[in-house]
């Protein structure tokens, strides 16, 4: 079977070989050219695309969003991949108003996604300020933390089930959704895909979750969303004492404080705030050092009480900190900024607008350890000449404050070279350093991946034994994860 | 087949002499279990060929890999409720008891979770944890649940899952010997920095640990786990003064008043539908840490046995009205939020068209309640027959699919109860909600049966192969916990029948068994079996 059979499959003009169509898909962390581009609109064609893979051993690369390619998850590590653009299904397959449950194909994104669900009165649960193009089935099974940790029990929300080809071609729908009949019938007697569980005694969705694509495609998502209101409350909390701000968002974390709950840097805060880069420099000049976000929405029951009483709640919740919300800062109105929440990040990309160029560094800690790595972090910027008011930090408590996300960013100019090789430096050092000084690198993309897995043989074995029941040829995306390109193969 | 002396003499080296027994009178109290009537046909099933109690996770690592030297089927539990805990596949297995791994390892109320050992019950941890303001969650199985078990190995939290979630998702972390013997740590068990997250690096490796229910020690033995905890604003179990009239016994003490930060109410419906619209309106506004549809029937049982036997035979009228009812409870860290929530239960309620019923609102009926969905009292059902049929455990999902699948279910009761064959006929269905209804709710019909009985034996077990039936009617409404929670494959077959209609889930699953355990050593009779049997065709064609 030869690399033209994928035409057959897809229609020839959703095939493609042409260089410049594909460069797009080698951006990003070392990236390889990959050799072909095909874009399926249908479960059935993606499982034809794999099994010819299976067939002619070639390597799959699927992808869901559209660029930049930011983390390397989805650009090729290996030359001579076929690059699966999910994008053609883009479809939300349904919104179910009643039970909160939206169903997304791969090439949905948030701007996409939070249209359809204001027309139900729904919203998404969304990650800090997404960038325009991208997937949000591709942010769920990242796990990008989303803005709310009351509501976010599990690291896996708010994925529910999902339709997965794995890499032998089979088919296989998870939770309430595996069943002998198709979404329609389902729908008849009232299921809604809102079970993310099993069937049975093993979660498949949890193996594609953090996967990067290396055991299954997956073809749609089934997601927890929320009810939308136009009353919302939105306060910042300033302090240039960073310990006091953690205390206060655990404090917040454990008595289930609903809504919005973020910690930011004021690097970041300007960048999401503004969009020139002189706006972005007069507002970091103007903000305090730490920020804790607060927001919440009057849903639900007798809105009008639940907004006064939370916020009552959190004047005294922070008084007991030393601390005191404002509803505006440095001319920045609180509200103004949780509407941007609301959606994706308008153009440019809001971690481009300074500089043109970012990298990222984030892990999973518990919030206590943010003020030592944001010390630690600051010391590696210096050391190696990195200027600290380019050095941003976020800090989302996740799993109901159980732990948190705690990313740095890294902004540069990307037309001088000199800093970009120094910025390369410090970002290998840092994820060298702080995962031995106990960041956990959950997702760990190329380039962090042999750090993250150095103190976890045990998992790496496992994730080869599971890779090998479910990708048995690794036709997908090889590279990635702990999978070596070329390890593993049968042939 | 027995072990012989040689492979005792090694087991025995592992443990000690006085941790090894094969006593036959031992052996005995090991597979007289509830429920034995009804799946086996006899008040005993299988004895294992001895019973270790080991100590540590290196006498159990050490156990393991010789049953795979020596062929020896084990299975490890640890509070033993159920028969799938002590049922062994094979007369050549052996029964590793683990109340020796007994300790609370950490509490971090800062980052809200703890790290047991598997025999640590939920009452010990709730205890422990309630007293620095956290909350384990209700087990509907009753208090004295391995928390290790509902977390990683069997069901979970059942009507606290409104607010504890459940079903696997609080584990943040475990160790685990596997069927090889070598130690798995999910995410960052074991790691410097803590018990925090189950999940990577890179995709989640829970999603074999478990699904909707676990793997009932058929693929290893999980020996730490680190389990997230909820809020409590109240005093610890063993801190609150428990009242009892005199003359009564100790179990009948109970809260006088519920506690400060709490409130119940027990809200009364017209019909079903409406009640789970309330139910689910309660849920979505987050504001309720217990939501209780149709759960007060299992909550008003007789101080005795006997007591208990009459009022069943009885059926009381009451039981319909029940079926209608909803205990619903907030709690508020501030007298603001739990006033806003209390009167924001109201608002649904009369959205809803519902009422309080002043009987059923009482202090005591109150405090009655609370102390039982919060902290569990048990499986009450039990003690009328000393069993009891959970049905189908449910379909999960949605209040619409919830109302379509009820007349299915009470239809296939339907002959049995009209012949007197099953008890408490009336009871209805109950529902679980979970995480605030976004994940909806699980509903099913506990029956009470009588195993003494004959009919009553024949109309159980005829009644569960109609609900266990792919072809029969809940065919539509899924398999993901179709006795999964209580089968015993070599008997009911469950995965064989019904994973060709689910999307071949079952032949993932068996991948997975056989990946963790490449010499069939772990007993898989409440898993799933390394290979299906060969069996006659018609009653293979009976099955798929």
């Amino acid at each position: 079977m030869a690399l033209d059979d994928l035409g057959r499959i897809v229609g020839e003009a959703n095939f493609t070989k042409n260089p410049a169509a594909l460069q797009e898909y080698c951006e990003g962390k070392g990236g390889c050219v990959p050799r072909a581009l095909v874009r399926p609109a249908s479960t059935e064609e993606v499982q034809r695309i794999v099994e010819w893979a299976n067939d002619t051993r070639a390597l799959l690369v699927p992808v869901s969003s559209g660029p930049p390619h930011i983390h390397g998850g989805s650009t090729p590590s290996v030359e001579g991949a076929v690059v699966v653009d999910l994008r053609r299904m883009d479809k939300v397959i349904r919104v179910d108003k009643n039970n909160r449950v939206v169903i997304v194909q791969p090439g949905v994104t948030f701007g996409h996604l939070q249209t359809e669900l204001a027309r139900q009165g729904l919203s998404a649960y969304l990650p800090l300020l997404p960038r325009p193009t991208k997937s949000v089935l591709a942010s769920v099974l990242e796990r990008e933390p989303i803005l709310m940790p009351s509501v976010h029990f599990d690291s896996t929300d708010p994925l529910l089930c999902a339709e997965i080809v794995f890499g032998t071609g089979d088919r296989m729908r998870t939770g309430e959704a595996a069943g002998p009949d198709t979404l329609e019938e389902q729908w008849e007697i009232g299921k809604a895909q809102i079970s993310p569980f099993g069937p049975t005694q093993m979660d498949p969705q949890r193996l594609v979750s953090g996967a990067q694509g290396t055991i299954g495609i997956v073809t749609w998502v089934s997601l927890k969303c929320r009810q939308r209101s136009d009353e919302a409350r939105a306060f910042f909390l300033p302090s240039e004492d960073l310990d006091a701000l953690v205390e206060l968002s655990y404090h917040l974390c454990r008595i289930r404080y609903t809504g919005t709950i973020l910690l930011l840097d004021r690097v970041n805060l300007a960048r999401m705030a503004q969009r020139t880069p002189r706006e972005i420099h007069g507002l970091q000049c103007a903000l305090p050092n730490w920020v804790l976000f607060v927001a919440y929405e009057g849903y639900g029951l007798l809105p009008e009480e639940k907004l006064k009483y939370l916020e009552e709640d959190l004047r005294e919740s922070a008084s007991s900190y030393g601390l005191e919300p404002v509803t505006d800062l440095a001319g920045l109105p609180g509200e103004a900024l949780y509407r941007l929440l609301l959606g994706p990040s308008s153009q440019p990309y809001w971690k481009l607008r300074s500089h043109g160029g970012f990298r990222d560094v984030f892990f999973i800690t518990t919030q206590d350890k943010t003020p030592y790595f944001a010390k630690r972090m600051r010391k590696l910027a210096r050391r190696f000449g990195f200027p600290t008011q380019q050095l941003g930090m976020y800090m989302q408590p996740v799993v109901q404050g159980t732990s948190c996300h705690l990313e740095f960013n890294l902004y540069f100019d990307p037309t001088d070279l000199t800093g970009v090789k120094r910025l390369r430096r410090l970002e290998a050092a840092a994820v060298d350093r702080l995962e031995r000084e106990g960041a956990f690198f959950a997702r760990p993309y190329p380039g962090w991946a042999e750090a993250a897995y150095r103190g976890y043989p045990d998992t790496a074995a496992m994730q080869r034994k599971v890779k090998a029941i479910f990708d048995p040829n690794w036709v997908l995306n090889p590279g990635k994860l702990c999978f070596p390109p070329g390890s593993g193969r049968q042939d | 087949m027995a072990l012989s002396e040689e492979e005792h003499k090694v087991l025995e080296g592992i443990v000690g002499p006085q941790y090894i027994t094969r006593d036959p009178i031992i052996m005995e109290s090991y597979c007289q279990v509830w429920g034995n009537k009804l799946e086996f046909g006899d008040k005993w099933h299988r004895p294992p060929a001895a019973v270790l109690l080991p100590g540590n996770v290196e006498e159990i690592q050490a156990i393991v890999k010789f049953c795979n030297q020596a062929g020896i089927l084990f299975k490890p539990f640890a509070r033993g409720f159920e028969y799938v805990a002590t049922y062994l596949a094979s007369s050549r297995g052996i029964l590793l008891e683990l109340k020796r791994l007994n300790r609370i390892l950490e509490i971090d109320p800062k980052n809200q979770h703890a790290v047991v050992e598997p025999f640590v019950p939920v009452y010990q941890l709730q205890d422990a944890a309630g007293k620095l303001g956290f909350y384990v969650g209700k087990p509907g199985v009753g208090y004295s649940a391995s928390c290790v078990s509902l977390a990683c190995c069997h069901q979970e939290m059942t009507i606290s899952q409104l607010y504890t979630s459940g079903y696997g998702r609080n584990v943040l972390g475990c160790e685990w010997v596997l069927p090889t013997g070598d130690i798995l740590n999910l995410g960052t068990a074991n790691r410097k920095g803590g018990w925090f997250t189950g999940d990577g690096p890179g995709f989640s490796l829970r999603g074999i640990l478990r699904g909707r229910a676990g793997a009932n020690g058929g693929h290893g033995i999980i020996t730490k786990c680190s389990v997230k905890l909820y809020p409590w604003y109240a005093k610890a179990p063993s801190e609150c003064e428990l009242k009892r009239e005199p003359g009564q016994a100790l179990s009948a003490a109970q809260l006088e008043k519920v506690p400060d930060n709490y409130w119940v109410d027990v809200l009364t419906f017209p019909d079903t539908e409406r009640m789970l619209q309330a139910a689910r309106d309660i849920g979505q506004a987050e504001i309720a840490c217990l939501v209780a549809p149709a759960y007060m029937n299992t909550g008003f049982h007789e101080e005795g046995n006997d007591e208990q036997w009459a009022k069943l035979k009885e059926s009381p009228p009451d039981l319909g009205k029940f079926a209608r009812m909803m205990p619903v409870i907030v709690n508020g860290h501030s007298s603001r939020e739990l006033e806003y929530r209390r009167k924001a239960v109201r608002a649904a309620m009369e959205k809803w068209g519902g009422w309080l019923e002043p009987e059923w609102n009482t202090e005591k009926v109150k405090a009655q309640i609370f102390q039982y969905q919060m902290w569990s009292t048990g499986v009450p059902g039990l003690r009328a027959t000393g069993d009891f049929m959970l049905s189908t455990q449910g379909a999960d999902g949605s209040v619409e699919m919830q109302l379509a699948y009820r007349p299915v279910e009470f239809q296939a009761l339907q002959p049995f109860a009209a012949a007197g064959n099953v008890l408490h006929p009336n009871m209805g269905m109950s529902y679980r909600p979970m995480e605030h209804f976004s994940l909806g709710c699980s509903g099913g019909i506990a029956t009470d049966f009588d195993p003494w009985d004959p009919a009553s034996l024949a109309a159980g077990k005829e009644y569960l192969e109609i609900v266990y039936d792919p072809h029969g009617p809940c065919r539509r409404f899924g398999y993901a916990n179709r006795g999964a929670m209580m089968q015993v494959e070599d008997v009911n077959h469950i995965h064989e029948r019904w994973g060709p209609i689910y999307d071949r889930a079952d032949r993932w699953l068996q991948k997975v068994r056989n990946m963790l355990d490449p010499n069939r050593v772990a007993d898989w009779s409440a898993y799933i079996p390394p290979e299906y049997q060969e069996r006659p065709d018609e009653e293979r064609h009976a099955c798929c």
